[in-house]
């Protein structure tokens, strides 16, 4: 019998892991634990020149195609998670933990490390905004925010998104800005004051990639090759799930499904399967800590009761997409130095609603060109042309809207074993970001509301609030400490405890508090 | 609009070679490389596929009749009509990019503010065009 148990290997259960392994605890860790074994080639350099001397065929398309995702069917996907190298991040996701989906497109990952493998890397500190409807003060939070901040070695600096993304010590200095995103940096700091008394924001992102090496980790080449690989200069939870079994620090063990659990007077009782025979697997523990993810961890809470009737609230960040031009980059040579994920921040104080909300300015250098074939309206030969034309001089604003932005989804457990999850109909009004447009016009940066595009819900893969945590917690919900009502040593880890969802990436936050309840329940 | 699949249907579906050849024409000109040729003949197969019967006759037809592809393809996108064909245009984009001597049609090595506005004004033009020829060549098939 172990003294702890956690599942899941993503970010809230490395976090966990982590947490528990500082206070001298070796807990058993159940995965399914999928690693990448594609005999896609591992790159060195920069994306572009490879590609002038190379065939990229099997590292952008790959023999089974599975890189040209988005350009064989109507749905729109996650062109990240569409590359060779990564596919194993959401490798038999449907079989593992099939889904029936109503308005919900929901990515779930059975990889070692998680959905964090192809994270977008922006960690934000919570502050006490976010903080309104939780059951825990931020003073709670605070000292895993500084443990994880050495552990992960974040990029970042202290300017005007100081006061939203909280205390910047330890922070390793800002990445190196693309040409686009330097423009737009240097027209804000002309137009702070404007920006200012318009509730809006700009600075740079905090993120989990090195701008300098650090901790035996390189630093960034900007080689643009953050969609096709796994790069060693970003963190992943992968990096401190190698580091804890390499260490003999965890029990780990990989390819087992958890179905449920029951808890007696002798303990904790673990169902599971092996992934590879099906064939039926018991573990047993003092204490659980589930960090399946939101999704799957309500999934195990429900198969644990074969409860078909309940209906349990799924939280997701509503986002649009707001394609950028910066006039004055149109026809320059494509930036091929870059750091191919978010370059700057954005955060909104949106007055009419009270809500605020957070962009990622992202540069386009790292997806494929013909990813954005067809988003022009011209003929074949007109849009190859705009994509040389018109791409070095575009970026992406991914706009981020609170959990509360949109009514929840709902989740519930089926007869045939899927989960259903049905979001209910539901459509941003795009007329309400015309002071953020006009804002970013002031920077250079233009787009008619024509070209904004509103995701399915489920697509920013920001998943929480199944079993959220309150003072006085009822059915399916969880106690401020993470323990599931009910329930006297099984621990919500993970952002199904989340009781709201707020604009800023959770990712931070998510392990931040997953150190907290591990550290609760050990103590 | 018919929406049986394709893989019951008994209807004719393009000859894949000249399809190939006639899409890479139309995006690149002058003749297909093999190797993307082999490459595009397995997308296309899961393309048709999964494809509607309806769509694929279509196809076929414009195909066989060795129509401007570029300008079906554009009216077509526009009006909702043929997304198989824009499927196929944009599943032979992607292949081709992998190729080291393609590399010239999708990333620009040089900067001017002039060729590039140019450029964009020439597409535009194109598109004028090729939008007119296309929405004459797609009235026979149905909106969807």
């Amino acid at each position: 019998m172990a003294e702890f148990m956690v599942v899941g290997s993503g970010a809230a259960g490395v976090a966990a892991a982590l947490a528990l392994v500082r206070r001298g605890v070796r807990p058993l860790l159940l995965d399914a634990g999928f690693v990448n074994e594609a005999v896609a080639p591992r790159v060195y350099g920069n994306l572009y020149d490879y590609r002038r001397r190379r065939d990229s065929f099997d590292l952008h398309i790959g023999p089974e195609l599975s890189g040209l995702a988005s350009a064989l069917s109507d749905e729109p996907g996650v062109a990240k998670l569409n590359a060779p190298n990564m596919a194993f991040v959401t490798r038999d996701a449907e079989r593992l933990a099939p889904l029936e989906q109503i308005r919900f497109r929901a990515v779930q990952s059975f990889a070692a490390g998680g959905l964090g493998n192809a994270w977008g890397a922006g960690l934000y500190r919570w502050v006490e905004s976010d903080l309104d409807d939780f059951p825990v003060a931020l003073s709670q939070l605070e000292p895993y925010f500084d443990i994880l901040t050495r552990e992960i070695g974040i990029s970042g600096q202290d300017d005007d998104l100081t006061s939203f993304f909280g205390n910047p010590a330890g922070l390793l200095p800002p990445l190196t800005l693309s040409h686009n995103a330097r423009l737009a940096h240097t027209a804000y700091l002309r137009q702070r004051e404007a920006w200012r008394r318009a509730g809006l924001h700009l600075g740079f992102p905090r993120v989990a990639a090195l701008s300098v090496p650090y901790d035996g980790r390189p630093a960034c080449d900007y080689g643009n090759l953050e969609f096709w690989q796994a790069q060693p200069f970003i963190y992943t939870p992968a990096v401190t799930l190698q580091k804890l079994v390499r260490d003999g620090r965890i029990d780990y063990r990989p390819g087992v499904l958890v179905h449920s659990w029951e808890e007696g007077s002798a303990g904790i009782a673990v169902r599971a399967a092996s992934i590879d025979t099906g064939a039926p697997i018991q573990f047993s523990a003092d204490t659980l800590l589930l960090a399946a993810g939101a999704i799957n961890t309500a999934r195990i809470a429900l198969q644990s009761r074969g409860d078909l009737s309940t209906r349990l609230p799924l939280l997701e960040n509503p986002i649009v997409q707001i394609p950028l031009i910066t006039p004055r980059s149109v026809g320059r040579r494509l930036d091929t130095d870059t750091f191919g994920l978010v370059q700057l921040n954005i955060v909104w104080q949106q007055a009419a609603r009270g809500i605020l909300l957070q962009g990622s300015l992202i540069e386009l250098t790292a997806p494929m060109r013909s990813e954005f074939f067809g988003r022009f309206p011209l003929s074949a030969r007109g849009n190859l042309a705009a994509m040389r034309a018109l791409l070095p001089a575009m970026m992406m604003l991914q706009l981020y809207y609170p959990g509360s932005a949109q009514p929840p989804a709902e989740l519930s457990l089926s007869a045939n074993g899927r989960l259903r999850i049905a979001a209910p109909p539901h459509d941003l009004d795009r007329s309400e970001l015309a002071p953020l447009l006009a804002a970013l016009r002031k920077l250079g940066l233009w787009t008619h509301p024509a070209l904004i595009q509103q995701p399915p819900t489920g697509h920013a893969i920001h998943y929480a609030g199944t079993l959220p945590m309150r003072h006085q917690p009822g059915d399916y919900q969880c106690h401020p400490d993470g323990r599931l009502h009910g329930a006297q040593r099984v621990f919500v880890a993970d952002s199904a405890s989340f009781p709201t969802l707020p604009a800023k990436n959770m990712s931070f936050g998510m392990m931040a508090n997953a150190m907290r309840i591990a550290t609760l329940a050990a103590t | 609009m018919n929406s049986t699949p394709a893989r019951e249907s008994k209807l004719k579906q393009a000859d894949p070679d000249v399809e190939a050849r006639l899409i890479y024409r139309a995006l690149f000109g002058g003749t297909i490389p093999d190797i993307l040729a082999r490459r595009y003949a397995q997308a296309a197969r899961r393309l048709d596929q999964d494809a509607e019967a309806s769509d694929l006759a279509a196809v076929a037809r414009l195909v066989d009749a060795g129509a401007d592809l570029e300008a079906a393809e554009l009216a077509g996108r526009l009006t909702g009509r043929l997304p198989l064909l824009t499927r196929k245009f944009t599943a032979m984009t992607y292949l081709a990019e992998t190729l080291p001597d393609h590399q010239r049609y999708f990333v620009a090595r040089r900067s001017s503010l002039v060729a590039g506005t140019a450029v964009l004004a020439w597409s535009g033009l194109l598109t004028a065009v090729k939008l007119a020829r296309g929405l004459w060549l797609l009235r026979s098939v149905p909106r969807g």
